[in-house]
């Protein structure tokens, strides 16, 4: 296992280097020049000139390039061009709240699948079955920032049981932190519980009918044992690249949420970069998106390699 | 379905298993169909009973039912007795029936590559059986998983215990499977069919093994299977099944060389032998009937060379007593002299 995880590491040295690539390529495939929209649409060309010289901009994107990436490599990522702020402080800022975000979404959103997928399929063609897949179409389809302001209209204004709007750090007050979280939580974390349930309540009956389930319940195994342990360990494998894909869509949710419920996440630091063009901080943005990304891909390989022994090398 | 016997003779050893009158009806596309039809038998201890007959023909059903094994919602079973020792299956639990599977009936299947979970190691799997009805430690399940691999004739138990089902070939997989059966020496084991997936030398160890095993610990031993070899070879006594009933009873030699219904002579004809030129291999003309659409009369009738016209009609003839050992649900049989093989 441990040869499995520093070979899957390894891999990973290409994709970053490829990634660091298109995030700083970005500077030259956006329309316009920096330089430009900084030194103001008044600004002579000297101006415009000496701001492409503050900036560094007027060497080579080489030397630009191996700049970018050993100042990253040291946690430097420039500073924005607006704020003057240095983007690794933004990002510090912003990132750990959206990592909760995203992370309390997928506990949600687990916490309502792997229940509802294990009696659905358990009790296949019943009523729950079928409650279980309207429910999950629904959430399916419904669009999570039409569901975040339901969820505020009831349970904000309505029933006045949380908060509509706001964050509060984890480490200042647990309590007001899970009260603050739960709505853009729930919101962002449905439609993931929702395609989590089709996908596992598929695999588990696709197990139920395997021989070696029979072979467990010939052994006398109690119920929970046969499901719990030796049909969840075999069907939670279409789970995990489900939710491999969906930990990339949750990133992606998470902007679009922290919009809704005021949350100062990651997701307004990309939307203030990029309505401002502000390079740096969407290079630095792009960048933390996607090594998290490529870290959850590598922990989903890992838990393919926990589950299935197949594909660890021998 | 009852069936009106004389009385069996006294068995001289202990009954292991004993089934009376089995009705099983599974729920197909157009309803209920009764699948298994009025099964009655008797296993004694460390006595090796086949169930023979063509797919379809009800025995692993039979089997399946009397273990519990089948799908609670497709099917209901119902027996007039249905007995493993003092236990009364009929009036257990599902609970109470996991309790049973395991110490007292254990199952091996036909598919050993896919009969266990392809996630775990081989030694839990077998480890995870004593755990759960012997209450072991990890530690001591493991000791004892090893010595049950090393018994059925795993080499190098310590290595292979770490080792998953995919390192393993068909007939080391049947080993293991083997091993779980045996872990808490059952009192009967029922064998679907152990040997039809595997080579045919392999598939001669492990009728050795089974048998070897079955001397050791005195179990019963359920063999299920079409292949009238393997019957000849490990089973003291035989029932022959056809689309849901026993058609015919008998010790294993009495039924080769006697053969007391038309279905088993066609068996027998059917079994290819060194004695005969190749080519020459009779069958029995058409099929069996479909589950829902049985035949009046005989259900073998159709089939039947030697059917008239009284075995087409009224019902289902009753297994009659041919001997004290030997039983055949056929009209005629007084007047027939069917063929066996020498």
């Amino acid at each position: 296992m441990l040869k499995f995880f520093a070979m899957r590491l390894l891999t990973t040295v290409p994709v970053l280097v490829l990634v660091t690539f298109v995030a700083f390529g970005l500077v030259l495939l956006i329309p316009g020049d920096p330089a430009v929209t900084i030194a103001g649409p008044d600004a002579t060309v000297e101006q415009v000139a000496a701001v492409r010289e503050r900036l560094g901009l007027d060497r080579p994107v080489v030397v630009q390039y191996w700049d970018w990436v050993t100042g990253a490599l040291s946690g430097d990522l420039g500073t924005s061009l607006f704020t003057s702020r240095p983007v690794a402080t933004s990002i510090g800022d912003g990132l750990p709240v959206t990592m909760a975000l995203a992370g309390t979404a997928l506990l949600i959103s687990l916490l309502i699948a792997v229940p509802t997928a294990i009696l659905s399929a358990l009790r296949r063609g019943t009523w729950l079955d079928r409650v279980a897949t309207v429910g999950s179409s629904l959430g399916i389809a419904l669009p999570s920032f039409w569901l975040g302001l339901v969820f505020v209209l009831i349970f904000s204004l309505g029933l006045g049981w949380l908060p509509a709007t706001g964050y509060v750090a984890i480490e200042e007050d647990p309590a007001a932190w899970l009260a603050h979280i739960v709505l853009p939580a729930l919101t962002l974390g449905i439609a993931g519980a929702a395609e989590s349930t089709r996908q596992l309540r598929g695999s588990i009956i696709g197990v139920l009918q395997q021989d070696y389930i029979r072979t467990a319940r010939a052994k006398g195994l109690r119920a929970r044992m046969v499901i719990g342990k030796h049909v969840m360990k075999n069907a939670s494998v279409p789970l995990v690249t489900v939710l491999g894909l969906q930990i990339t869509a949750l990133l992606g949710g998470a902007v679009l949420v922290e919009q809704v419920f005021g949350v100062p996440g990651l997701g307004q630091v990309a939307i203030n970069a990029v309505t401002t063009r502000d390079l740096p901080v969407i290079q630095g943005v792009v960048l933390v998106a996607v090594l998290v990304a490529v870290v959850c891909n590598l922990l989903v390989d890992l838990a393919y390699g926990y589950l299935n022994p197949k594909v660890r090398p021998r | 379905m009852t069936q009106t016997l004389p009385p069996a003779p006294a068995p001289p050893t202990e009954t292991t298993l004993l089934v009376e009158d089995l009705v099983v009806d599974v729920l197909t596309e157009h309803g209920w169909a009764t699948v298994v039809d009025g099964v009655s038998f008797r296993v004694a201890r460390g006595e090796t009973l086949g169930i023979v007959g063509e797919s379809g023909s009800g025995k692993s059903v039979t089997c399946l039912s009397i273990a519990g094994l089948m799908p609670p919602r497709q099917t209901r079973v119902r027996a007039t007795t249905l007995r493993v020792l003092e236990h009364d299956l009929t009036a257990l639990s599902p609970k109470q029936m996991d309790d049973i599977r395991g110490p007292r009936i254990a199952m091996i299947f036909q598919e050993p590559m896919t009969s266990l979970n392809p996630a775990f190691t081989v030694g839990d799997q077998i480890a995870e059986v004593l755990r759960r009805h012997e209450g072991l430690s990890r530690r001591a399940a493991r000791e004892r998983a090893i010595a049950l691999l090393d018994r059925v004739g795993v080499p190098s138990p310590q290595r292979r215990y770490r080792q998953y089902p995919f390192e393993f070939s068909g007939g080391m997989r049947q080993r293991v499977m083997i091993a779980i059966a045996l872990a808490c020496r059952p009192d009967v084991i029922i064998a679907d069919e152990p040997t039809t997936a595997l080579d045919v030398t392999v598939q001669a160890q492990i009728l050795e093994l089974l048998r070897e095993l079955q001397r050791e610990h005195g179990m019963s031993v359920i063999f299920i299977t079409h292949d009238l070899g393997v019957v000849a070879d490990v089973c003291d006594r035989v029932l022959v099944m056809y689309a849901g009933q026993i058609v015919e009873g008998a010790p294993i030699v009495e039924l080769f060389e006697q053969p007391g219904h038309p279905y088993m002579e066609g068996l027998l004809a059917a079994m290819p032998r060194m004695d005969q030129p190749a080519g020459e291999l009779a069958s029995i003309p058409g099929h069996p009937p479909r589950v829902g659409a049985m035949p009046d009369g005989c259900r073998f009738h159709p089939r039947c060379r030697y059917a008239e016209d009284r075995c087409t009609g009224a019902g289902s003839p009753e297994l009659v007593r041919l001997g004290p050992t030997h039983t055949t649900r056929c009209l005629r049989h007084p007047e027939l002299t069917l063929r066996g093989t020498p």
